[in-house]
């Protein structure tokens, strides 16, 4: 209270007065500023700091970034300066542009950074003293050192060098002089040092100067100067990569003259190693007298060297390889070129007219062969060989590079043809066996003998194989067939066949007495084939080539001829090309001769088969004729039980016993050979290969044989299946007239009927044969005169007769050897009746005691009494039974009897 | 009646120190006195307005003996300050009765106050007051009669457009 109302008052005033503390919050403020701006009256340069809090103007910040720039040295990222100031970086980087614009060159920015003069002033004495340490250094290293980027650092280090940084730029280096001196020398001693071409970056790697600036343009500048100083002798070659000394092109350029020299030619590959790029024209510049070739430059003495092996060629007849005396490497159309140099007198190698030169040598051979008939194969070499003895030879170029003498062509020719014509022989007999034995067609046999797996002669080991199998040829080329005929052009299935011919060659042996044969069709076949395979293998050709001059193999090359001939690859591959392309060249000859040879074969087979039917004929006639023959001896004991009044059943099953008793034997006979008859006609080369020959090795006995006796029986009658094969194989009306046969022998109650319908079936079938004697006679028996001729049975009766006489012959000729009783006992019944008849019979056992009952009357009782004991004993003794004791005697008088009646009865039967 | 108050201004009120001598104008003595606690409670008083940033009036050293006082207060509604002349006289039988605080720019402008622009005060302010003497005086006159009187009165007299901002 001690205050008075004036003080009171004036502190009154003076609170009042007093500014009252201002609490607004930070959000107010800001919105008092925004206010302020909006209101113009703070303006636009006012920015706020990042956390916010503080408010700075442009004209601060700009200040403020210049001192932090300064502060860092002169270099400073924009990036740092919001943490530095902390300012938006925007507002930073507008501020730096202002100063960079402002400071007119003493301030720049690159790459996001603020960088100052002064900065690259003391970058610049740093570099100056790297460079002063080590020589040189590179702008690269420099950049990813700084951290700058490469133009902005040259712009920069490039004005202060030569100033501030003490030595030269050039090319991204810096460097001081001084180095360069130190590499030049070093450099110098090196490439004075080489000999040979050096590569230079592998120079410097050596010599460790391995550095930025050796792997450009100084380097190769240094090279240059060094040179133009003449310190050095040489070239930089290869885009300058390359130092090559002098000295060693003059040592390369030595070798190949010397080389030229010495043998008379140079490949280019040879140059080309020898380090010499553009070979031909050096080569070319060097030896003017040169021949230039595809892959060789050749001197003109190595042509003559040819040329004199090919006068050799001539006079002596031996064929030679000029690639060897031509350098190794030389391809086939540089010895072509060469060859087109040797003067054409005796030389042919167009491959045209070697073909028509081949063609002559054929002509000239064949010539020859017509003159002297078949050659034989053993000794074909010696044809013209003596004859052409001399100069004037014709010299063939063949596969490339070897001259063969044109009578070396022809012996060949010779050997092969004379081997076409053999093998086109053995390739119709062994088809038409094949055919009828496996009855495969001719593409099934074809194909099955091609498939045949071929293992030997496929690789190396083959050349003794194929020597081995040339040693056994001589002997093996008459069995060795196949591949002459069934093999395609060339190639694979020509040598698979080859092989198989071997082991078709076993079975070839047999087959030469009668395969010719082998039918008609069966050699046209193998004609047609030929015709579209054009026959003659290659690389059986290529064989025998090999075989007769072994020394051919691998020889020549085929480049030239393999078009013009179309050689395939597996016959050049056999033997080499020479054997190849002479083989190709002969199988036109051979193709032709071994057509001729299977032409030739067909008309013998055809010949051959004639014959065959003809002889089938005759014996069909014999058979026939024995057929009519017994069955009137049949046709007696027939008419006679007719005619008896006492009609009895034992006569009647007699005489059907005797009827079929023929059937089964004569009738039958006559069938299967009408069968066969058949067979040959219309299904040739269908019968088994072995019966076929059986057939022909009996052939001529059994034709002499045919009229009278049953020779024919040996052969064995046909099969079931055999017959039906046949009656397939015919065509439908002979089919029927054949089994009309089978019917009438079989079913025929009546002989007159068995005969006539054989006899008919033979007619259908188209089998000639004259009208048996049964027929005649038993035409005129029945009474129609008019249409008999009366000479025809008269002659018809003769020969009846005269067969009678020849059974009884025959039988008394067998009877005279027979001791078995039934034996005999079989033959003296035949006998009586032929002496009581006069007539031929065949009597099978049981119909024995009918026909001796039936001859009772017709002969003495006495006889037939004893020759019923006879027959009664033999039953017994068949039986198994006791044996009379006259048993032997009885067959004694029995023999006698039938024998000495006979005589007699023959002479009766001729005085009547 | 306690509710007529906010918790602010009774915080406020109760921060003026209460005057102890029971004196009016007519008392020689007493009154001098009477003044100087009168002065010293309104120092108070606007120091602790000015410290909480609520100042909202300022006060002339009172004339004729202290018994006619003026001075300006004003109020701020949405942003804007709206600004008056106060003044009032010290009533013959104070501290008994309480000053009657008129603003005379908005006579008859507003129902709540009476003529010659006295402010209606007697609902609340008077019983408190009458309750409280002598112990309350000028600066709790302001405290409780005018500043309540100006946050009802004039939000509403802006928003019937009867008083404008100076500014």
């Amino acid at each position: 209270m001690e205050l008075s109302i004036e003080q009171l008052l004036s502190a009154l005033q003076t609170t009042q007065k007093a500014k009252s503390t201002i609490r607004l919050s930070e959000r107010n403020i800001v919105e008092l500023v925004i206010k302020l701006k909006q209101l113009g009256i703070l303006g636009d340069d006012l920015l706020h700091t990042m956390n916010g809090r503080e408010y700075v103007t442009t004209a601060r910040l700009r200040k403020e970034v210049e001192i932090a720039l300064s502060r860092s040295g002169g270099r400073l990222p924009l990036v740092e300066l919001p943490t530095m100031i902390g300012v938006d970086l925007v507002h930073c980087e507008r501020q730096a542009k202002h100063l960079v614009e402002e400071s007119s060159g003493g301030i720049m920015e690159a790459q996001g950074e603020l960088l100052t003069q002064q900065y690259f002033d003391s970058l610049a004495a740093e570099v100056d003293e790297m460079l002063q340490e080590a020589g040189v250094v590179t702008m690269a290293d420099l950049a990813l050192q700084y951290n700058l980027g490469a133009e902005l650092l040259a712009a920069a280090v490039g004005r202060r060098v030569g100033s501030a940084i003490r030595g030269k730029l050039e090319g991204g280096l810096i460097y001081t002089p001084a180095y360069i001196r130190s590499i030049k020398s070093r450099l110098r001693g090196a490439l004075r040092g080489c000999t040979s071409p050096q590569a230079l970056p592998a120079l410097v790697k050596l010599l460790g100067l391995e550095g930025p600036l050796l792997s450009g343009p100084v380097l190769h500048g240094l090279v240059l100067e060094l040179v133009s100083e003449g310190s050095i002798k040489g070239m930089l070659k290869g885009g300058a990569g390359s130092w090559a000394p002098a000295v060693h092109a003059e040592v390369q350029q030595g070798a190949v003259k010397a080389f030229y020299h010495q043998n008379g030619w140079i490949g280019y590959e040879t140059v080309r190693k020898l380090g010499i790029p553009n070979d031909r024209a050096f080569l070319a510049a060097s030896f003017p007298d040169g021949l230039p070739l595809e892959t060789a430059f050749v001197s003109l003495n190595l042509l003559s060297q040819v040329e004199a092996a090919c006068e050799d060629v001539s006079n002596s007849g031996q064929w030679t390889d000029v690639m060897t005396l031509l350098p190794p490497d030389l391809s086939g159309h540089d010895v072509e070129a060469l060859m087109s140099r040797l003067p054409a007198g005796i030389i042919v190698q167009d491959p045209k007219s070697v073909k028509m030169e081949v063609g002559a040598v054929m002509k000239a051979l064949s010539a020859q062969l017509t003159g002297r008939g078949a050659l034989p194969p053993a000794e074909p070499l010696e044809i013209s060989s003596g004859s052409k003895e001399g100069s004037g030879r014709k010299v063939l170029l063949l596969a490339g590079s070897c001259l063969v003498p044109s009578d070396l062509v022809a012996n060949l020719m010779a050997v092969a043809v004379s081997e076409a014509r053999v093998a086109a022989d053995r390739a119709v007999k062994e088809k038409g066996k094949k055919h009828s034995g496996s009855k495969l067609d001719p593409l099934d046999s074809a194909s099955t003998s091609a498939d045949v797996p071929s293992t030997t002669r496929s690789s190396d080991p083959a050349g003794k194989q194929l020597s081995s199998g040339m040693r056994g040829g001589g002997k093996a080329e008459e069995h060795d067939d196949d591949n002459w005929g069934t093999g395609p052009t060339a190639g694979k299935k020509g040598k698979k066949v080859g092989n198989s011919g071997n082991k078709g060659g076993k079975g070839g042996k047999g087959g030469t007495t009668s395969n010719s044969a082998a039918a008609v069709s069966s050699a046209a076949q193998a004609l047609e084939s030929v015709k579209a395979n054009a026959g003659v293998s290659v690389s059986r050709l290529v064989e025998l080539v090999l075989k007769a001059y072994p020394d051919m193999e691998g020889a020549g090359s085929a480049d030239r001829d393999a078009e013009t001939l179309s050689l395939s690859e597996a016959a050049l591959g056999q033997g080499g090309a020479l054997p190849a392309v002479l083989a190709a060249l002969l199988q036109p000859s051979c193709v032709e001769a071994y057509k001729s040879g299977l032409e030739a074969a067909l008309t013998a087979g055809a010949e051959a088969q004639r014959a065959r039917r003809e002889v089938l004929g005759d014996q069909m006639a014999a058979a026939l004729s024995r057929l009519s023959l017994y069955c009137r001896g049949a046709q007696a004991l027939e008419e006679d039980s007719q005619e008896g009044a006492e009609v009895t059943s034992s006569t009647t099953s007699t005489h059907s016993a005797v009827l079929r008793h023929i059937g089964k034997t004569v009738g039958v006979e006559c069938v299967d050979l009408m069968y066969k008859w058949v067979r040959e006609t219309y299904s040739p080369g269908d019968d088994a290969g072995e019966e076929q020959e059986e057939a022909q090795q009996r052939l001529d006995g059994a034709a002499a044989a045919a009229a009278g006796g049953s020779s024919s029986q040996l052969l064995p009658p046909l099969s079931a299946v055999q017959k039906q094969h046949i009656l397939r194989a015919a065509p439908a009306d002979v089919a029927a007239a054949l089994i009309a046969a089978v019917e009438a022998v079989a079913s025929s109650s009546d002989t007159r009927s068995m005969v006539s319908g054989v006899e008919k079936a033979a007619a259908d079938a188209g089998l000639r044969l004259p009208t048996s004697i049964f027929t005649v006679l038993s035409t005129a028996g029945s009474g129609k005169k008019q249409h008999v001729d009366k000479k025809a049975v008269e002659a018809a009766k003769m020969e009846a007769a005269s067969s009678v006489e020849a059974v009884r012959e025959r039988l008394v000729s067998s009877l005279a050897a027979e001791s078995d009783s039934a034996s005999v006992l079989a033959l003296a019944v035949p006998l009586m009746f032929i002496r009581a008849t006069g007539q031929a019979v065949m009597l099978p056992g049981k119909a024995m005691a009918g026909v001796l009952k039936w001859l009772r009357g017709k002969l003495p009782d006495e006889e037939l009494d004893l020759i019923e004991k006879f027959h009664a004993d033999v039953v017994e003794k068949l039986k198994g039974g006791l044996v009379p004791d006259d048993m032997v005697q009885v067959t004694y008088k029995i023999k006698k009897l039938a024998g000495m009646q006979l005589i007699s009865s023959s002479e009766m039967k001729d005085s009547s | 009646m306690a509710h007529a108050f906010d918790s602010g201004t009774k915080a406020t009120v109760q921060k003026i120190p209460l005057l102890t001598i029971n004196a009016g104008p007519r008392d020689k003595e007493g009154w001098e006195g009477r003044l100087k606690q009168e002065l010293h409670a309104l120092i108070q008083y606007i120091q602790f307005n000015k410290a909480s940033d609520s100042d909202w009036f300022t006060i002339k050293p009172p004339q004729n003996n202290g018994q006619n006082w003026s001075g300006k207060c004003w109020y701020i509604h949405n942003l804007i300050k709206y600004e008056f002349d106060f003044q009032f006289e010290i009533p013959a039988t104070y501290p008994a009765t309480a000053p009657e605080i008129e603003l005379p720019e908005l006579d008859g402008k507003t129902s709540k106050m009476y003529r010659g622009g006295k402010i209606c005060l007697t609902l609340h302010f008077k019983p408190l007051w009458a309750k409280n003497s002598p112990h309350f005086g000028v600066a709790h006159a302001l405290c409780l009669g005018l500043a309540p009187w100006l946050a009802a009165e004039v939000p509403y007299m802006v928003e019937s457009g009867v008083i404008t901002a100076k500014v």
